[in-house]
């Protein structure tokens, strides 16, 4: 029996140029705290590329070890973020340190945004971005 | 402690009301509207107050208002700043968020709340109409009294028939699903007075200190400062207050909605999808996620149990996680385990919320034809944030398409319908897709207001405030 079931949009390979500025100007999706950033064939997601406060590097090996651990004693404690993948790179441009910091997930951006927060919150530790 | 002696009334008292009556006013004048609020000031009671009364009054007022409303009674503009963004913007400027587009848009608001000249709104609860009627007329003299002060619009509320039990028009038994508050200080359900006014949908939260207990099945008391501003929430001191202090002390947010009700529609829906009366009243079921009795699917998924709809220590306790973790009782995508996933969301006590309100417009009664007249819901939302509490509700939980993965659809009662989207049944051995489903509910009106404590009050009337 031939299947007449629809494709899933993700068996088809498929990419998308953000314009920039980092939104279709003609369709700006607004959420509750502002715009959100489009989503895009790889889901909803943002990047973050900072000057770490001089000092604060180790913040970030700790705080990786925090996630590592957490994760460990509780598999599904980021459940709730729905992330596909979350990457952190630190690298030197003249003698400082910068943090990038990308997140794919399937939430948009509002709502992601308030459940690390109250994720992080409820573990009893900042965000990383308060060393940026 | 909670001031219970300064909270109005509203956010922890249900007052036992059959009648009410929203009043939605515009201020052409600051020292009119100042003589309106210096009038209703002896008027509003606070929680203490309705508790100590509520066996002999015979109605409740609530005042509230929009931002633009503290402006235009002198508050000033440093003060102003402070209040959130959200709020600061007004609900028809956030159509988009909250899914208000098409025939929901503003634009087609029939009650003139979405326009900036909305300042206050004057709520009146009543055990009857003829007490209703008494306290309009005598509204009506004090606004001869007060210059510059309009009523921009009026809507009536009635309980539905039958009236023995708080319903909306579609017949769902209401108020099923209580929040309460750690903190302050009388009995529990059943609320002294009588039958209480008709037509809420979604379940409450309770208040630590409010005096109520939870029934089973609703959860732990909640802090305070998720609902009234001053104090601690559920994960900290509580927000940043907007100032002065005196202002917002003891205040809430209201988010008001009015919802129509397409009772017709709805009927000929349940017809059309179900051969028999039995199939009919099934269908009713899945899409609110308890029969129309209020028996919940979880705990009666194959036949209606009018008892335990009726039974308030039982019908709220279950859970989905374990008890349906598919949607074989409650379809994921149903009204009530969207508005109240219970332990299937995350950071559920950020996102509750407390609900009073009525129904409106006339009965139609079963078998009749639909005669075109508006009937529905006006109700308010009511807590410390609205952008993490209504406002999150109507976009994540209500009209997200995506809603627990369901990719195309959304709430079935109240999300934003436009004849595109499915309704998902799980069944077995296959499941039911209701395709194309139409809207039962469209948005009429809908404000955000500012609910002040009884001193915020007395200040605001005060001639020269902020």
């Amino acid at each position: 029996m031939a299947s007449t079931a629809k494709q899933p949009e993700w068996s088809q390979p498929a990419a998308m140029a953000i314009p920039k500025g980092g939104y279709f100007a003609d369709r700006v999706e607004q959420g509750r705290y502002g715009p959100i950033f489009p989503k895009t064939p790889a889901s909803y997601g943002f990047s973050i590329v900072a000057k770490i406060i001089p000092g604060r590097e180790p913040v970030f090996y700790e705080y990786a070890k925090v996630l590592e651990n957490a994760v460990a004693g509780q598999p599904d404690c980021l459940a709730v973020l729905q992330l596909h993948y979350l990457r952190w790179v630190l690298f030197p441009i003249k003698g400082e340190t910068y943090f990038m910091y990308q997140g794919i997930f399937d939430t948009d951006f509002d709502k992601y945004t308030e459940d690390a927060v109250g994720l992080f919150t409820k573990l009893g530790i900042n965000t990383v971005f308060e060393n940026l | 402690m909670l001031e219970l002696d300064d909270i109005q009334h509203t956010p922890l008292t249900r007052a036992p009301a059959m009648s009410g009556r929203y009043e939605f006013l515009s201020f052409r004048d600051p020292a009119g509207g100042r003589a309106w609020l210096s009038a209703m000031v002896e008027q509003v009671r606070s929680v203490s107050a309705m508790r100590a009364s509520v066996a002999r009054d015979r109605s409740w007022i609530t005042v509230a208002f929009t931002w633009n409303g503290l402006r235009a009674l002198g508050t000033g503009e440093a003060s102003l700043a402070t209040f959130p963004e959200e709020f600061r913007q007004g609900m028809a400027a956030r159509a988009q968020v909250l899914g208000d587009t098409g025939a929901n848009h503003p634009e087609n608001w029939v009650d003139k709340t979405a326009s900036p000249d909305l300042h206050a709104i004057w709520v009146l609860f009543a055990r009857d109409a003829d007490e209703r009627g008494r306290r309009v007329l005598e509204h009506r003299r004090i606004l001869a009294g007060c210059p510059g002060v309009e009523v921009l619009s009026t809507i009536d509320l009635d309980a539905t028939p039958p009236l023995e039990y708080p319903h909306d028009h579609f017949g769902y038994r209401d108020r099923l699903s209580q929040p309460v508050i750690q903190g302050g200080g009388e009995e529990p359900t059943p609320r002294p007075g009588g039958p209480s006014k008709a037509g809420e949908f979604i379940s409450q939260p309770v208040i630590e200190g409010s005096g109520d207990e939870p029934t089973p099945g609703t959860g732990a008391p909640l802090k305070a400062g998720e609902f009234i501003l001053g104090y601690p929430d559920e994960t900290g001191p509580g927000a940043a207050l907007p100032q002065p202090e005196i202002l917002s002390r003891n205040g809430s947010y209201m988010a008001y909605r009015r919802l129509e009700e397409h009772v017709g529609r709805f009927r000929e829906f349940l017809r059309d999808q179900g051969e028999t009366p039995e199939e009919q009243e099934l269908i009713a079921a899945k899409m609110m996620g308890r029969w129309r009795s209020g028996a919940p699917l979880v705990l009666a998924p194959e036949k209606d149990d009018p008892a335990l709809g009726a039974d308030p220590r039982r019908n709220n306790e279950f859970n989905y996680k374990h008890q349906d973790p598919f949607g074989y009782a409650v379809p994921l995508g149903a009204h009530i385990r969207r508005m109240n996933p219970r332990d299937t969301a995350a950071d559920m006590n950020r996102h509750r919320m407390i609900r009073r309100g009525a129904t409106y417009g006339p009965h139609l009664p079963e078998g009749a034809p639909e005669d075109g007249r508006e009937r529905g819901i006006a109700a308010f939302v009511i807590g410390a944030s609205l952008i993490r509490q209504f406002e999150f509700a109507q976009n994540v939980w209500i009209n997200d398409r995506n809603f627990h993965g369901l990719e195309n659809e959304r709430d079935p009662i109240i999300g934003n319908q436009e004849g595109t989207l499915e309704f998902k049944i799980p069944n077995r051995p296959i499941r039911k897709t209701i395709r194309g489903l139409p809207a039962f509910t469209t948005v009429r009106g809908g404000a955000y207001f500012f609910l002040p404590g009884i001193n915020a009050l007395r200040w605001l009337a005060d001639p020269r405030p902020g």
